[in-house]
């Protein structure tokens, strides 16, 4: 009797507990599952969109490479749905994907590009057959700021779901999904047979609610607790949610393939990895391959064998077919589709210094908590053809370096020969691309936002533009104005100071645009000095260098540090006639509801007069015709060009920054911790930028636009005088109308002791 | 008497005649120092309307585009046109023009400004847009910002 009694407050005791336990795990479920945002859904950045229109050379823009990183699947003969290409000599036909712009959702067409040569002919949509300017491709994916569970996915509605997708996946997971509560004893019963029949295991047991509470709410470790609240939180789920709310939450949970260290989660996330479609745009065959992947999702990936995937495809076809989902006709066609899926990026990590800068910017607009479940889309203006030829260049340029200079670079160097490259397009601002070092899982290091320095002679055009601008210094300049390049010292901060020059020669007296494309030290000195150093230093300013910098004669000869990206931007008032963009990166940043958070805008403001600014610009495209940039032509660089070397003291920094009217790059060379290259700027720089600047910016049609106010006048190379006869070689020199030569070249009356060059 | 007041007559004209060549010189060359021979002709630009690359065109449509989304006042995407326009084009000034038209008009006329120094650069030779260019100019200095209300008329579109 004590022992019934016993036994009965025994399981009165385990009944409350089960009760109690139940509703613990039922507010936990409801705590989680009631949720607005069930999941943290990482934020993406993008690159910018690519216009695509006549003229364009694909060959040189790399375009198919772009449509596989877009993934677009080459559908040969023809395309028949959104992601298909196809190509032949005389068109490429690409069927557009479909795409979320901030402020614009744009619906996916096919388009045919008529070719000759390799350039587009013509564009045209072909729905309409009406004939189009130009056409948009889709911004690139660059990378997905996760959270720390790393799973990539695109949330979505029942609603949007294919029919056949949800049937397929019930009928192969859980086929009596809307008869049960939750647990399926009669499921467990039939995998248990199944399983002993075969002696290994061949079917699971687990509902979706069950697979749905495995991934959502416990860890993945197999305990046979963890089984038990599996059990009871699928029953939980059920009593206080319909099938159609656990079907979504499903759907948008389930694991689906692994991506590098990021999982494919959800079926949305699915589509567009698999076959890069939204998943209301599968096939019924992609459907049910999807549907047969969640068995075991990398072992099935069409990535991995296609005979495996189609296997498993039509055993739910199949499937799908007894159970009268499908016809017999719709069964034959799907199981006859063939299997493409797009090429897969092999490289998982794309931009990441210039992806680091972004977030950079991001994490002063944002905590990383929103960047990590929010799912933000953040629009960039980088230009990923560019961005690969950059890091291609760099690569490539300093292992030809060390290959071709092992004498000169030090011995056993701990650390590597580092670079930076950016782009800028001048007229927008917009950075185009950034590699700020050699290996990024080797150092996150970013040279081109965080070393600070020494820009070296690339800082004299700041020089010779204070001179060259009779409001900005003190002594009015032109290019043909005599300047001694003869040594002399000068006392500055209590020190006596002496500039060198490079080849330690003296020249006498020479032109300033002689002593630019050669880039003198001494004479650069003297007209620094002449048109005041404070003059200088206004200038660098106006054309946004921020680092430090003091007016002292050193300072005409690039001794205060800077950031490369700081002497990038500086350097876009070049090409665009005095008119200072502010360097831009992000663009937009826009909800995954499409509601745009952050905007930024090309912002654009006159800072200096434009006439000097050609007149420095014209130096400069000296430098690369005659002066210490001349190497520029031997890599084959067509077109209209100016630059800047730049080799700091004992070659530690080795730069070039060189522009086109519409495009701007600057590299850097040299050791983390200052260590000698024993290679100058045009040595060690300048291959790393032609390489660049040959696959991007060869464009050659372009000139320098010279501003109203500009003069051509012959001058005589020696005096800098008005050309005659008599005189020596003649030049064709710009001035300012303001400043024209005022003497013939008979009428000077130089010291015949100076020197003439 | 008679020869020397015909070679007087004779200097005079010939005086006169370099005289004139000398003034119309004058007019693209502020220094007379600088003889006609040692000087070297800058080509004109081209008329904004007579460039007739695949770029412009591409740039152009981008800016009807972003005509029509002015027209519905959707100034920000607008302006988005316009520097898309730009980035296909940057030699093109009416893209600036336009980007220029959509600050104003989105209530931000000091970001204007650079926009139209730059138009001014590529189209300030061509008379029209020179005064297009300094309307807007007068318009944006003076803040004389369109209320959001305010009727869009599209210019004539000299393109």
């Amino acid at each position: 009797m004590k022992k019934i009694k016993f036994v009965l407050i025994a399981m009165l005791l385990s009944a409350t507990f089960l009760m109690a336990y139940m509703h613990h795990l039922g507010q936990i479920v409801e705590e989680k599952f009631g949720q607005q945002d069930k999941w943290n859904l990482p934020s993406r950045v993008f690159s910018d969109a690519e216009y695509l229109y006549p003229g364009i050379d694909i060959k040189q823009r790399d375009l198919l490479a772009k449509l596989d990183r877009l993934s677009y699947r080459n559908s040969g003969d023809s395309i028949q749905s959104p992601g298909d290409y196809s190509i032949n000599s005389s068109h490429l036909d690409i069927y557009l994907h479909d795409f979320s712009y901030p402020n614009e959702v744009f619906k996916g067409f096919p388009v045919r590009i008529g070719l000759r040569n390799h350039h587009i002919t013509s564009i045209e949509n072909k729905l309409e057959g009406q004939t189009l300017e130009l056409v948009r491709l889709e911004p690139e994916m660059l990378a997905s700021i996760f959270d720390e569970r790393m799973e990539d996915r695109t949330e979505i509605k029942l609603s949007d779901v294919p029919p056949h997708l949800a049937e397929a996946i019930i009928l192969i997971e859980d086929e009596r999904f809307f008869k049960h509560h939750g647990v399926d004893p009669v499921g467990i019963l039939r995998a248990a047979v199944a399983d002993v029949i075969a002696r290994k295991i061949v079917q699971g047991g687990s509902t979706l609610t069950q697979q749905l509470v495995k991934n959502y709410f416990l860890h993945s470790r197999k305990s046979f607790l963890r089984k038990i609240n599996e059990a009871l939180m699928a029953i939980e789920l059920e009593k206080k949610y319909s099938k159609s709310e656990i079907l979504q939450a499903y759907l948008n949970e389930i694991y689906l393939g692994q991506r590098g260290s990021s999982s494919i989660s959800g079926v949305a996330k699915a589509a567009q990895f698999y076959f890069a479609k939204d998943v209301g745009q599968l096939s019924l065959a992609e459907c049910a391959l999807l549907a047969g992947l969640i068995q075991a999702p990398n072992s099935h990936s069409p990535f991995n064998s296609v005979e495996r995937a189609e296997k498993r495809r039509n055993i739910v076809l199949q499937k799908m077919f007894e159970e009268q989902l499908i016809s017999a006709e719709e069964f034959q066609s799907a199981k006859a589709e063939k299997i493409n899926p797009p090429k897969r990026n092999i490289k998982l990590v794309t931009a990441p210094y210039f992806i680091d800068f972004v977030k950079m910017q991001l994490a002063e607009l944002y905590p990383q908590e929103v960047l990590e479940k929010e799912g933000l889309s953040i629009f960039t203006s980088l230009d990923m053809t560019a961005q690969l030829a950059a890091e291609a260049s760099v690569e490539d340029g300093l292992n030809t370096l060390e290959k071709n200079y092992a004498s000169l670079l030090p011995k056993d160097h701990a650390g590597l020969l580092q670079a930076c490259l950016i782009a800028i397009q001048p007229s927008t601002g917009f950075i185009r691309s950034m590699v700020g070092g050699r290996n990024y899982q080797a150092s996150q290091y970013n040279r081109c936002v965080q070393a600070l320095r020494q820009p070296g002679s690339t800082f004299k055009p700041f020089v010779y533009l204070t001179a060259f601008d009779g409001s900005r210094g003190k002594q009015p300049y032109t290019p043909a104005t005599l300047v001694s390049d003869m040594s002399f010292e000068v006392t500055s901060g209590g020190e006596k100071w002496s500039p060198k020059n490079y080849e330690k020669e003296e020249h006498g007296l020479i032109r300033a645009r002689t002593a630019l494309e050669h880039s003198y030290n001494i004479a650069t000195a003297r007209i620094a000095i002449d048109v005041g150093l404070e003059n200088v230093v206004k200038t660098a300013r106006d054309a946004g260098i921020s680092s430090s910098l003091q007016p002292v004669p050193s300072l005409s000869l690039g001794a205060f540090e800077v950031t490369p990206l700081e002497m990038a931007s500086s350097y876009t008032i070049f090409p665009n006639s005095g008119i200072r963009a502010e360097p831009i990166s992000i663009l937009n940043v826009m909800t995954k509801e499409g509601e745009v958070l952050e905007r930024r805008d090309v912002s654009m403001k006159r800072v200096f007069d434009p006439v000097p600014v050609y007149l420095t610009t014209q130096v400069l495209e000296g430098v690369i015709d005659r002066g210490t940039g001349a190497s520029v032509r031997s890599f084959g660089f067509r077109g209209a060009v100016a630059g800047k070397t730049g080799t700091t003291s004992n070659y530690r920094d080795a730069w070039f920054i060189g522009f086109t009217p519409n495009f701007l790059a600057l590299s850097w060379v040299g050791y983390d911790d200052n260590t000698s290259t024993k290679m100058s700027g045009a040595r060690a720089a300048l291959p790393l930028w032609a390489s660049f600047m040959k696959q991007v910016a060869n464009d050659g049609t372009q000139t320098f636009t010279i501003p109203a106010g500009v003069s051509l006048v012959k001058i005589d190379t020696r005096t800098g005088g008005i050309y005659k006869r008599k005189c020596g070689d003649v030049f064709v020199e710009a001035f300012a109308d303001n400043n024209l030569p005022a003497q013939d070249c008979d009428e000077f009356q130089l010291d015949s002791e100076v020197e003439l060059h | 008497m008679k020869r020397f007041s015909l070679l007087s007559v004779l200097c005079i004209f010939l005086f006169t005649a370099c005289a004139k060549q000398g003034g119309e010189g004058h007019k693209r060359f502020p220094d007379e120092h600088i003889p006609e021979s040692e000087r070297v002709d800058i080509p004109p630009p081209p008329p904004v309307e007579r460039v007739g690359t695949p770029k412009r065109s591409a740039s152009r449509s981008l800016i009807d585009e972003g005509i029509s989304l002015l027209q519905q006042k959707d100034y920000d995407k607008a302006l988005r046109s316009f520097e898309n326009a730009i980035q296909v084009d940057p030699e093109n000034g009416i893209a600036y023009f336009y980007a220029a038209k959509a600050n104003v008009q989105r209530g931000k006329p000091e970001s204007a400004l650079g926009f139209l120094d730059k138009a001014e650069l590529l189209m300030g030779h061509d008379e029209k847009w020179k005064q297009k260019i300094d309307e807007l100019r007068t318009e944006a200095k003076g803040g004389l910002v369109n209320s959001p209300d305010a009727v869009f008329v599209p210019d004539q579109l000299p393109y």
